[in-house]
């Protein structure tokens, strides 16, 4: 069982390697879909498996982390499936969606130092890809420059935590605090540099204000943004439930400034999304609402841990839906300003009706996976914090009624004279945008899949 | 807990719409060929058994007198939504029901070939599967999941035909009042949850419970109340919504969804004790609405906005009614209300045809009804009054005057604030990359950030 284990993670480093010698662009992605799906199936067998260790002390699968790798698969599966191909470049989008997704399996190892190269890595990979995408758009520097910057500070915060653990090792001459299992026990727990420097980068890779600049210029529609966002998305969430989270139970005070610092977020990106015009944006802001929820669940939810994989899962499904749908729509109309788009539904209903639920699912709507998250917070799972649980009511109201506007804007409205019938869905990509909704709404309908075990 | 026959005749109210939906959903996968024919036939068929569960409920109950307690809806949560049936709630889903199903009946012909035909006939599944969630929950928590499904059923049955912007813009206006109103509810939920009090309680078992949360909870209930009911400060969506397909507005702004409030309100006060407060505002927003849709009607130049407006002031009437006490006679007036208002919006499509028919069948002109208003009240007051609904800028300024100009102000300050960072953030970023980078010569090294950034500046320069 063990070498089944170890061959189904490894295998698809085989098919990576083949996958990056490959020219031709549809054995390419079907190299590259098989890759992750084999990583899906390991992770699967882990998950089933529940706590075991392949191997000892180095690779570890809990299971939170094991979901949320099934699920980086599964939605990987259907990015790369579903991606589209026209007005795009395709070369190379490939051999990033499998990098990325290779590093990322470094996220589940149980050193802390192993963690760490597996998030920088991924940055680095994210980096160039932005430079590269900076270079085609002729717009040098603003996507690249900002998340370089903004990385920077995180990275040097990555550094000082793993130089803590280093000191701390030391000086109680234990390893324990190199194991991510083990940090909530460790003399680390205690620790308020390490709590700090362990949640800025995080901070940071999740673009919660005030360093979000870098987020605006992310979400520039190409054919790999979903995957970039994908993965970025998944390393910060692991790191937090992972790392940040058994940092922080020590720290009552820091964690209600978090929670505070959430809730002006929320209000804050819900006041200028209120406004957007601009179809990336928007769709950015509705996201980093919902990031905004997370912290203020992680901050000031009381017994409420559980519910953070509950949270990542939303994003991660609402944020690639709505992703793939600008996606779609750029690379037919190649506008991205929401009035010079029109009347989208005649031609795409089935990216209308994954970009409606995925936004839904995203504002917690009912029957949706997010409303799971408000049915969390009506609960009581905030009733101590009356004003936070106000800003948050009033916010969720506001990009409810803004997601809405952005649909209406889009997609309904008189027909776009540009949109001709040969720009359609391709069977593919009407397949993935099904396969999103289908999940937003599935897992809203029949929660106890996810939610049964936090 | 009721006899078993009971229950499942209970939960097939409830289920054969939902059922319906799930129907219509599969169909739509594994059919090649579109039929009409079929899907409204789903749709009657369902409306029909579920008209019919309701109906032997309503025997039953009137014969045994027994509130009927039923089963749990297991999909949307570990507890699950408990469903109950009494005295209050079963004359609203008895309404729903019969007037859904004959709507459905009246929509087959009325929508025959429209492009939208599939996707009315699973709004309409999915809106009466909500109502009856909102009007059949036990607690708050199912009322709150099928008010939502409500909200967004109705914007989307308003832009109905959404190749028009006006509708569009129409969908959005309600969709914004349902949105506003809602955090009312959602407060109210909250609030309920730490009182310990979001399930209701039978028609007179009512635990009442006083104190100063009760008022901020019955406060939230009454402000979504007033935002599903379109009354004062929401009166400007109704009369837009009527934009949508005929049917459609039957059975939301003329029977069942514009009632909704009116049942939360009916509910919640058979459990808490209401504070004065409340039912005066209560009081109040009625009489002003009766007013306002009273003198707004009669300045309409359609039939389909006039019959807003006077649903708009019935239901003001109700609302006092209720704020008075007269909460029986609340549960009479909205069933003569909805079934009247139904049958004349359905009418309305052919109100002109009619009334020319019945003209030459008289050989005259026909008189026009009423004049008690002309007769009562004198021309001078009749005069200023026809001014004043005239001055629909009046109004205009009003409303603007409230929530929503602070919100576009404060949304138009974080904006410009946003996008100011952002670009000198951005900016800046980009300077200190190009201080930092190191200068490469050599073309057999790539760089990573510093070509372009050059190639960049130099364009620029």
């Amino acid at each position: 069982m063990i070498s089944f284990v170890i061959a189904a993670i490894l295998l698809p480093f085989l098919i990576a390697s083949l996958c990056l010698r490959e020219q031709r662009e549809s054995r390419r992605r079907t190299l590259c879909i098989c890759s992750a799906s084999m990583c899906g199936v390991s992770l699967v067998v882990a998950g089933l498996l529940g706590e075991y260790r392949t191997i000892p002390a180095l690779i570890s699968f809990d299971p939170v982390t094991s979901k949320l790798g099934i699920l980086l698969s599964a939605i990987t599966i259907a990015l790369t499936f579903a991606a589209p191909t026209r007005a795009f470049d395709a070369v190379g989008s490939e051999r990033v969606n499998i990098l990325l997704g290779l590093v990322n399996l470094l996220l589940f190892t149980d050193n802390l130092a192993l963690f760490v190269l597996g998030w920088l890595a991924s940055w680095w990979i994210i980096s160039r890809e932005l430079v590269r995408r900076d270079q085609e758009r002729r717009n040098i520097g603003s996507a690249s420059a900002t998340y370089i910057a903004c990385h920077c500070i995180a990275a040097v915060s990555l550094f000082g935590l793993l130089a803590e653990s280093c000191y701390s090792s030391w000086v109680s001459r234990e390893m324990a605090v190199f194991s991510i299992d083990a940090l909530s026990a460790s003399s680390l727990a205690s620790n308020s540099f390490a709590f700090i420097v362990s949640l800025i980068p995080v901070w940071i890779a999740f673009g919660m204000a005030p360093i979000h600049f870098w987020m605006s210029h992310f979400l520039v529609p190409t054919r790999c943004t979903g995957s970039l966002l994908l993965s970025q998305l998944a390393g910060s969430g692991i790191a937090l439930v992972r790392v940040v989270d058994p940092l922080s139970s020590s720290h009552p005070a820091m964690l209600e400034a978090v929670g505070v610092l959430g809730a002006m977020t929320i209000l804050y990106f819900a006041l200028v999304m209120f406004r957007e015009t601009h179809l990336p944006r928007a769709t950015l802001y509705l996201y980093l609402s919902q990031v905004a929820l997370l912290f203020i669940t992680f901050g000031v939810a009381e017994g409420e841990r559980g519910v953070l994989a509950l949270h990542l899962t939303n994003l991660i499904v609402g944020a690639s839906g709505m992703v793939l749908v600008i996606t779609m729509l750029h690379a037919r109309i190649g506008a991205e300003r929401i009035s010079s788009i029109r009347g989208c539904a005649h031609l795409l209903p089935h990216a209308a009706v994954c970009f409606l639920i995925s936004a839904l699912s995203l504002v917690c709507f009912p029957g949706t996976l997010g409303f799971l998250l408000e049915e969390g917070i009506v609960s009581g799972a905030l009733s101590h914090h009356l004003p936070i649980v106000s800003v948050v009511v009033v916010a969720l109201a506001l990009n409810g009624y803004s997601a809405m506007r952005v649909f209406g804007g889009v997609f309904l409205g008189p027909k776009d004279p540009e949109l001709t019938p040969q720009l359609s869905l391709l069977p593919r990509e009407r397949l993935g945008a099904v396969a999103l909704a289908t999940i937003v709404i599935l897992a809203g309908m029949v929660p106890g899949l996810i939610a049964s075990q936090h | 807990m009721a006899p078993l026959y009971l229950s499942l005749i209970s939960l097939g109210v409830i289920l054969f719409p939902t059922l319906g939906v799930g129907a219509l959903l599969v169909d739509r996968f594994v059919s090649r060929i579109y039929s009409e024919k079929r899907i409204t036939g789903i749709v009657s068929f369902c409306l029909g058994l579920s008209c019919l569960c309701s109906l032997l409920l309503t025997f039953i109950a009137l014969h045994t007198g027994q509130q009927i307690e039923v089963t749990v809806i297991p999909l949307f949560g570990h507890e699950g939504i408990p469903l109950f049936l009494d005295s209050l709630s079963l004359p609203f889903v008895v309404v729903s029901t019969s007037l859904s199903w004959l709507v459905s009946l009246f929509s087959k012909p009325y929508l025959h070939r429209e492009s939208g035909h599939y996707r009315f006939f699973l709004l309409l599944l999915g809106f009466v599967s909500a109502i009856l969630l909102v009007f059949m929950s036990k607690n708050l928590h199912g009322v709150f999941i099928g008010w939502e499904v409500v909200g967004l059923a109705s914007t989307l049955l308003i832009s109905f035909f959404y190749s028009d912007c006006k509708t569009v813009k129409s969908g959005l206006t309600a969709f914004f009042s349902y949105r506003a109103a809602d955090v009312g509810l959602v407060l109210a939920l909250i609030i309920g949850h730490k009182l310990g009090h979001t399930s209701f309680s039978a028609v007179g078992e009512g635990h009442s419970i006083t104190g100063a949360s009760v008022t901020l909870f019955s406060l939230g209930i009454l402000w979504a109340s007033l935002g599903k009911s379109s009354q004062y400060p929401f009166v400007r969506w109704l009369p837009r919504a009527m934009e949508g397909p005929t049917p459609s507005s039957a059975i939301f702004y003329g029977a069942i969804s514009v009632h909704a409030g009116v049942y939360l309100m009916l509910r919640t006060l058979l459990s808490v004790e209401v504070s004065p407060i409340v039912a005066l505002l209560m009081g109040a927003s009625g009489v002003f609405t009766a007013f306002y849709g009273t003198l707004l009607g009669r300045i309409q130049s359609d039939v389909k906005s006039s019959l807003a407006y006077a649903s708009m002031a019935q239901v003001g009437l109700m609302f006092l009614e209720m704020g008075i006490g007269l909460r029986d006679f609340v549960v009479l007036h909205f069933v003569g209300h909805a079934v009247l208002r139904t049958y004349q919006l359905l009418h309305a499509p052919a109100a002109f045809q009619v009334h020319g028919g019945l003209e030459r069948l008289h050989l005259a002109p026909l008189e026009c009804p009423g004049g008690l208003y002309q007769r009562l009240i004198p021309r001078k007051v009749q005069l200023f009054l026809y001014r004043v609904s005239f001055k629909e800028t009046t109004y205009r300024g009003c409303h603007s005057f409230g929530s929503l100009a602070l919100l576009r102000f404060l949304s138009e300050k974080a904006w410009s604030f946003e996008h100011g960072l952002t670009f000198l953030a951005t900016e800046g970023s980009r300077r200190l990359l190009i201080a930092s980078s190191p200068r490469r010569t050599s073309a057999s090294r790539p760089s990573l950030v510093a070509p372009s950034i050059k190639s960049h500046i130099g364009g620029v320069q």
